[in-house]
């Protein structure tokens, strides 16, 4: 697609957080990633192309819910940068703060062609009707 | 508007939340051991939506998905392009029936087997 030409190329790095040290080796990517939310859920797509089903983990530590998403060793490749080199392969990480209003015990991991999409279904919000008495 | 999104999902980093990852998916072509190998990341296509060819020694990679479905409200697009046509004029000649091509977890690998021709020839000087 020629209006593609001359636009960044490369995967963009994941920033860590600030003070942080990375504590895998090789270069880590933030996934291009489409968060869409619906009435009862949200969905999140992420590329990841390489990842195989089982290099995926998903973590959800209080409210920071972190995506891995390990390269598989066949795709490692000779990506040694001879030749014509667009990208680098490595790991993918992205993390994410969620609310209290995802129902933790339903989220739902799919892998599919090099594709994440998580399914983060919504609690039913628990109406609490707080009746004020005459003092 | 900003509060609502905010709410479910506020980007760990704030690059994060700019969304500047349209970029078009990247290629990888190298000579080896007397074949051409290629890798292209193509997330999210199936086999039967890449389309290959080689003519005059340009190698054409061309894909189409469908998009997918859009429900509901969008917080974050950074995904990438639904077609992708690119193509390269290969660095050798190489044998066109000889070209395998494999999908795996989104990353389309190529090996070309070049072409007797394209080897060194040794020219002897009388």
């Amino acid at each position: 697609m020629a209006e593609n030409k001359g636009q960044e190329i490369q995967k963009q790095e994941t920033q860590l957080q600030q003070g942080t040290e990375p504590t895998r080796e090789g270069r880590l990517f933030m996934p291009p990633t489409d968060i869409r939310e619906t009435n009862d859920s949200i969905v999140l797509t992420a590329d990841m192309p390489g990842v195989k089903p089982d290099g995926v983990d998903v973590t959800l530590e209080k409210d920071v819910l972190t995506v891995c998403g390990a390269v598989a060793d066949e795709h490692l490749g000779n990506h040694n940068g001879d030749g014509y080199a667009e990208y680098e392969v490595g790991n993918y990480q992205r993390s994410f703060a969620l609310s209290d209003e995802i129902d933790r015990d339903k989220i739902d991991a799919r892998m599919d062609n090099g594709v994440l999409t998580l399914t983060l279904p919504k609690t039913t919000p628990s109406q609490k009707r707080i009746e004020v008495k005459a003092g | 508007m900003e509060q609502f999104i905010d709410r479910f999902f506020a980007p760990w980093m704030p690059e994060a939340a700019e969304g500047d990852l349209t970029v078009a998916y990247p290629v990888d072509i190298r000579e080896e051991d007397g074949k051409l190998a290629v890798d292209a990341e193509m997330p999210g296509f199936q086999k039967d939506e890449i389309d290959i060819s080689i003519d005059k020694g340009v190698l054409r990679i061309s894909a189409e998905r469908k998009p997918e479905e859009k429900k509901g409200k969008s917080h974050l697009e950074e995904r990438r392009y639904t077609r992708v046509e690119r193509a390269f004029t290969l660095p050798a000649p190489v044998d066109e029936s000889k070209v395998d091509a494999k999908l795996e977890d989104g990353v389309l690998h190529l090996e070309m087997p070049e072409t007797e021709e394209s080897k060194p020839k040794q020219i002897e000087v009388k």
